[in-house]
């Protein structure tokens, strides 16, 4: 990812959508374009974003309902509204259906350019602080990690060296123990995937670490798959 | 909060106190009718009373009398039905334009919403597109680009503004037609001509007959034929056809698109001030609800006929009929 970030771009106005893009791409960041509600829903669910600035006025699905249906399913990706909708209860409802900011056209470049980097900035600061582990070394049940070395002790005992994806994945597993981790965030942080492909490789994983640390790998104690949505680990 | 109520549901109160009122004056009618009524068979039977029947004219003076009795029922009758009418007359006179004014405010409402998109789109791409001229380093491509997509906006935000400004004039009667024989061939070919600028992308295909020439205002029939190609440009994808012919003494223009067309029950309201389909917030398209009636308006004013089809095969046909004159 050396790109600055991944942003959504949702606006139908061709000419603002061009030029938006323009300068977007020229700040460093990489940018998918929607031109309606529904092309925002359907590329939201395909890619991660670090941003998605989103139009009020559009055909078919309006920025709102697109913010609401997005909310659904997730909270975290920031979303700035850009609307011709100046009026105060205007901003409340934007604000009220879960964007993070608000932004009235027509606006200034350069103040745009700045909310965009703050909040595509704050959401890697968040986003990292939750997939970190603090500690070197975890115990999982009779087995050990150790982070540092990047080498495993099985539960039978034997000392496994593990890759750096191996590493990676179990550190954010561990980090977000007791909560579900998608498929699509373990692609995004491991994998450094944005778009999400379909591949069974996230599952390979899950057998090895079920080799090295359940005793028993048919019933698995600490990994367990959950079925349309991602990985859980408990301790 | 009742000020918020009565808003909501004025129409409703304003329909409720109209019929309160209209079937109060109605029931008042009725009621002193028939207490005229009572009065005057009272007023009979006494004076028969007071009549001697040895008399020798007791026959004439009783005609008399009846005839009197027979006079006023005429007279009340004839008095309350003429009041009846009028009360009905005016009562639907003021029904209507209550109604009228009231659905008028709505759309208004609508189209401040749909105006201030149309209105500040432009602004925000002009503004925008500057601004990244100043700051950025870009390519000849590039900048040629930014400054037809602002050309393309100031257009569209002067034909917008044309739009308000003369519906307004149109709407007040303050707008005199300076009719004058134009070259109308030539007009026609002039707004395809900045179409074909503005929208290299699209196609637009041309049958004009030459030399035909109709006695109008320019200005206003360009406004018209643009807002007729503008509307085919924003509401379809296709192709658009545009047709000058003469046949005897009339000018026939024809403005024809292949996309959805337009549904039989809305031919007739597209014409209508602010009229627009669909809900403010996810309509496919722009607009302000203001083009169409313009058009109308000022075909009316020439004295002409704006009509709207289908196309064969799917998508609308605007047809202007305007009556030609003789070029010396």
């Amino acid at each position: 990812m050396s790109k600055k970030g991944n942003i959504l771009l949702v606006e139908d106005e061709e000419s603002l959508h061009h030029t938006l893009k323009l300068n977007l791409e020229l700040e460093g960041y990489e940018i998918t374009s929607a031109y309606n509600g529904t092309q925002a829903i359907q590329a939201f669910e395909k890619e991660y974003f670090d941003l998605i600035v989103m139009d009020v006025m559009m055909p078919e699905i309006d920025g709102l309902q697109a913010t609401e249906t997005i909310r659904v399913h997730n909270s975290e990706t920031p979303i700035l509204i850009l609307s011709a909708k100046a009026s105060g209860s205007d901003r409340v409802a934007g604000l009220k259906k879960g964007a993070d900011d608000y932004l009235t056209k027509p606006f200034h470049l350069e103040e745009l350019l700045l909310r965009v980097e703050k909040l595509v900035n704050k959401n890697k600061k968040i986003q990292t602080k939750e997939n970190t582990l603090e500690e070197d070394s975890v115990t999982i049940g009779t087995a050990k990690v150790d982070f540092k070395a990047q080498t495993a002790t099985t539960w039978q005992g034997e000392l496994v060296s593990l890759s750096s994806k191996e590493a990676m994945l179990l550190k954010l597993l561990i980090a977000n123990k007791n909560e579900v981790v998608t498929r699509e965030k373990i692609l995004q942080v491991v994998w450094g995937y944005n778009v999400y492909p379909n591949t069974r490789t996230i599952d390979n994983f899950i057998l090895n670490f079920r080799k090295y640390f359940e005793p028993d790998s048919r019933h698995p104690q600490y990994f367990h798959s959950v079925r349309g949505m991602g990985y859980k680990f408990t301790p | 909060m009742p000020l918020t109520f009565y808003k909501k549901y004025r129409l409703k109160v304003v329909t409720l106190v109209f019929w309160v009122l209209l079937v109060y004056i109605i029931a008042a009618l009725i009621w002193w009718f028939i207490s005229l009524w009572q009065q005057n068979e009272l007023m009979f039977q006494l004076r028969l009373l007071e009549l001697n029947k040895d008399m020798p004219d007791y026959e004439k003076m009783y005609n008399d009398i009846e005839g009197y009795r027979q006079r006023k029922i005429s007279q009340y009758i004839g008095e309350g039905v003429t009041f009846l009418c009028i009360i009905l007359l005016g009562a639907i006179f003021v029904y209507r334009a209550t109604r009228k004014q009231i659905k008028l405010n709505r759309q208004q409402q609508n189209f401040m919403m749909a105006v201030t998109h149309e209105l500040k789109t432009p602004i925000a791409i002009t503004r925008l597109n500057l601004e990244t001229l100043q700051r950025r380093k870009l390519n000849e491509q590039q900048i040629q680009l930014l400054v037809n997509n602002t050309l393309v906006e100031s257009d569209r935000l002067n034909q917008l503004v044309s739009n308000i400004l003369i519906s307004s004039q149109l709407e007040a009667g303050a707008y005199n037609l300076h009719k004058q024989p134009l070259h109308f061939s030539e007009l026609v070919t002039q707004v395809i001509a900045a179409f074909e600028q503005r929208y290299p992308q699209r196609t637009f295909t041309q049958v004009i007959q030459p030399n035909v020439y109709v006695l109008g205002e320019a200005v206003l029939l360009q406004l018209v034929m643009s807002n007729l190609i503008e509307n085919a440009v924003k509401y379809t994808q296709s192709d658009i056809t545009i047709r000058l012919s003469q046949s005897h003494h009339n000018a026939v223009l024809q403005v024809a698109d292949c996309g959805t067309g337009i549904p039989d029950d809305e031919k007739r309201k597209i014409f209508e001030k602010f009229y627009r389909t669909g809900n403010e917030n996810t309509r496919n398209s722009k607009g302000t609800g203001l083009g169409l009636f313009i058009c109308k308006k000022v075909i009316t004013d020439h004295k002409g006929n704006l009509t709207v089809n289908d196309t064969s095969g799917g998508g609308a046909t605007f047809t202007i009929t305007l009556s030609t004159v003789t070029h010396e």
